[in-house]
């Protein structure tokens, strides 16, 4: 499961239009706040992902704020610690859709 | 940038947003004007959280990404990518490797000298030996020390 990758701190998910969260530690960032940005980007990267083509079909995005790491694809927002994560595995095991299953 | 794992193509621009170099770039003038929005956007968002900066953005899109460095946006290969390059990098502190190789090298002359030959017959047998074993020591201290702290792609 992801959480056993070296630097995630926390996984969310966004169940009925709010942050939830899975497993890892509390994130202290305003949640309401961070969910509405998140899904304004999420639509604003589509749009964008519509306007460049080669992005399509975009399943979502991920950003560094100071030292910490944010992917947001699919339903799940994994909060991770930007220098310590292995950037690699975790974005390419969430495209994979192994966020919650083994492997 | 094209030594990037999975790089398919990259779009540079000034400050201004204004493009300075594009290769395998279809439509540049609309992806310089994302990167422009959506780096200014990421760090008033980041400010909004209590952050400070944002110091990585990518979009991925399942066959191909995108991602902001410093003045550029650069296009890779999804799955091909090693998307730990595309945000952090190491960077090198030259003039310690160049002391540090100088000092090793310096070092494993004076051991060939000391053992190998009697050109340093002058000095008593033990200075012989550790005068090249204090150098190679402080050497790869230097060739150590020379691979500085993580820097984020995206400043």
């Amino acid at each position: 499961m992801i959480d056993n990758l070296p630097g995630v701190l926390a996984i969310y998910r966004f169940q009925g239009g709010r942050l939830q969260k899975i497993k890892g530690v509390d994130i202290k960032i305003n949640l309401d706040k961070l969910s509405d940005i998140l899904v304004e980007n999420m639509r604003i990267g589509e749009q964008e992902a519509k306007d460049l083509k080669f992005l399509e079909p975009f399943r979502g995005y991920a950003m560094i704020l100071d030292n910490m790491g944010i992917v947001f694809i699919d339903d799940y927002v994994i909060f991770t610690d930007a220098r310590k994560t292995n950037w690699d595995l975790l974005i390419k095991s969430v495209l994979k859709g192994m966020v919650m299953q083994n492997g | 940038m094209a030594k990037l794992k999975g790089y398919i193509g990259h779009l540079k621009v000034n400050d201004q947003g204004k493009i300075e170099e594009s290769v395998n770039v279809d439509n540049a003038e609309k992806l310089a004007e994302i990167l422009m929005f959506n780096v200014k956007k990421g760090n008033e968002e980041a400010k909004e959280l209590g952050f400070n900066k944002m110091h990585g953005f990518a979009m991925i899109g399942s066959n191909k990404s995108l991602t902001f460095m410093k003045g550029m946006a650069l296009i890779v290969d999804t799955e091909k990518t090693d998307w730990q390059d595309l945000f952090i990098y190491y960077t090198y502190n030259k003039s310690f490797i160049v002391t540090g190789a100088i000092l090793v090298i310096i070092s494993v002359l004076l051991f060939y000298m000391a053992l190998l030959t009697n050109m340093l017959n002058f000095l008593a047998p033990e200075p012989r030996l550790y005068i090249p074993s204090i150098l190679i020591i402080i050497g790869v201290i230097f060739l150590a020390i020379s691979k500085s702290s993580l820097s984020y792609r995206l400043e």
